[in-house]
């Protein structure tokens, strides 16, 4: 049983709004309050980076809820629109992978005493498999661990990209017989026009009896 | 008219093939030299980087390589780097995807060419296979193709001789199978079957369905109207000349398309595949001749 995706409700656009607002609001107080002696020996934070890039993506997500919402309202869109399995799986996957970064991020840093920021950039260096290596687990305990963490979460890696793909193959072929229709009809018009109408039309009939 | 569909067919998919992958070639790129820039804006306060740095440590990255020699430090290029990282590997992955239909089949039939001018010599000789070649990357000629598929046609005639319509009710259920068997074997090729114009009717005769085929019902529904002059004239006796080419596919309840019609549900256009369709059709009228057969033989009579 497919589950309804069903319109969002004003209230999730209207906090989502609020909340990129919010922590807007946040940033530029901050950015007052240390404008005043621009101190070379201080730097942002990495979490005053992460609130600026949560501001921007939560901003466009509530404008792409609006339009949704109001599209919605007008009568846009189809009213039950069901998930797919593909999209399902895509976004819990994804899920599933932020969730072991973060969590795994959290253990490492208690473990290895990194600040939690630097836990996550050497948690997604890690599990992407790029592997910089400036940031290394050196206890015994962290090193130990480490395997089953990458195991886990370099898995769930390949199950995202897995879903990616079958996505995008998924939607490909959808649009693709949309347009070859098309393009076949724009074609074949062309070809009788030039031809002069030495084909007969008898071929290109629409008739369909169920 | 039934060649002419599958070459536009083959050439918009064609087309839309390298579309996308020129798209997702792009962002790639796009992803590279912006996420370089944007590195090179965050280091540079710190230390000395310039944008050619930046450029090779984000191409080392998205290659997941990641020798460590540069290493995002600054706060802002460590947390764009994870936000960025999270965004470009997707689209490496939509990338090689789309690759996979493009790009490496063209370096297939590259290989596969020099393979046969050195090692594995083919069938129609060094000429043939530089044709063929120059045919797959795109440059079309005219008075090669029919060439071409006139041998291609030539061969599948001596591969699938289209036989005698069965003289019973069993035997037609029996060549329903075998043809299900035959069809089953393509659909395990994973390549998508383009099955030519001759196997086609035999294929619409045959779903008709026994009744028809015997004369119980309209036996005329069946047309085959051809008019292409590169259409070879061994075509099935029920054939009748008229100007355009055209095969209708009639069953009792009503259901009825066309080979060469335009729209979705003609087996040509739609969105499955030519086997699969032609596999559902024949499990469909096997379905309603042993439902027949039960009909029959509930009725009393005599089952032949």
């Amino acid at each position: 049983m497919t589950p309804r995706a069903c319109v969002l409700p004003k209230d999730l656009t209207a906090n989502r709004y609020v909340s990129s607002f919010c922590l807007v609001a946040i940033i530029v107080t901050a950015s007052r309050l240390a404008a005043a002696g621009t101190n070379p020996e201080y730097h942002w934070s990495q979490s005053y980076y992460y609130c600026i890039y949560a501001a921007t993506i939560y901003f466009v997500i509530a404008a792409l809820m609006s339009v949704n919402f109001f599209g919605a309202r007008r009568g846009h869109y189809k009213h039950d629109v069901s998930l797919s399995t593909t999209l399902r799986l895509l976004m819990l996957h994804s899920i599933i992978f932020l969730v072991i970064i973060l969590l795994g991020a959290l253990v490492f840093a208690r473990i290895e005493g990194w600040s939690y920021l630097d836990s996550v950039y050497w948690a997604d260096v890690t599990l992407l498999t790029i592997g910089f290596g400036d940031i290394t687990p050196t206890t015994t305990l962290g090193r130990a661990l480490l395997f089953p963490y990458t195991i886990s979460g370099v898995i769930c890696l390949g199950l995202t990209i897995t879903s990616i793909r079958r996505l995008v193959l998924d939607k490909g072929n959808q649009a693709r017989n949309e347009r070859v229709m098309r393009k076949i009809r724009d074609d074949y018009l062309r070809g009788m026009m030039n031809d002069g109408g030495k084909h007969s039309t008898s071929g290109f009939s629409h008739t369909l009896e169920p | 008219m039934f060649t002419k569909l599958r070459e536009i067919r083959s050439r918009v998919m064609h087309r839309r093939r390298w579309t996308d992958f020129a798209i997702s070639l792009c962002v790639w790129h796009i992803f590279l030299f912006g996420g370089g820039a944007i590195f090179t804006i965050c280091e540079r306060p710190y230390r000395d980087f310039s944008y050619f740095d930046g450029l090779y440590m984000t191409f080392v990255s998205l290659t997941t390589i990641g020798y460590g020699d540069f290493t995002p430090t600054s706060t802002s290029g460590r947390s764009f780097f994870v936000l960025w990282s999270l965004l470009a590997v997707p689209t490496v992955t939509i990338l090689v995807a789309n690759a996979q239909d493009t790009l490496v089949e063209v370096l297939r039939t590259i290989t596969l060419f020099f393979g046969s001018v050195s090692l594995f010599p083919g069938e129609a000789g060094f000429k043939g296979e530089a044709r063929g070649l120059l045919l797959k990357l795109g440059f079309k000629s005219r008075g090669h193709d029919s060439q071409v598929s006139q041998m291609a046609r030539r061969n599948h005639i001596h591969q699938n001789q289209p036989r005698e319509m069965p003289a019973s009710r069993r035997r037609f259920q029996i060549l329903l199978l075998e043809e299900i068997t035959r069809i089953i074997t393509d659909l395990h090729n994973q390549m998508p079957q383009h099955y030519p114009i001759d196997r086609w009717l035999w294929y619409i005769k045959i779903l008709q369905g026994f009744d028809n085929i015997t004369g119980t019902h309209d036996a005329s529904q069946l047309r085959h109207e051809g008019s292409n002059p590169d259409e070879p004239a061994h075509m099935s006796e029920t054939s009748r000349p008229s100007d355009t080419t055209r095969a209708t596919y009639v069953r009792s309840q009503g259901c009825r398309w066309e080979l060469s019609e335009l729209s979705a549900t003609s087996p040509l256009m739609g969105p499955k595949e030519e086997a699969e369709w032609i596999l559902q059709k024949l499990l469909e009228t096997l379905k309603n001749e042993l439902a027949d057969v039960c009909k029959y033989e509930e009725e009393g009579s005599v089952v032949q």
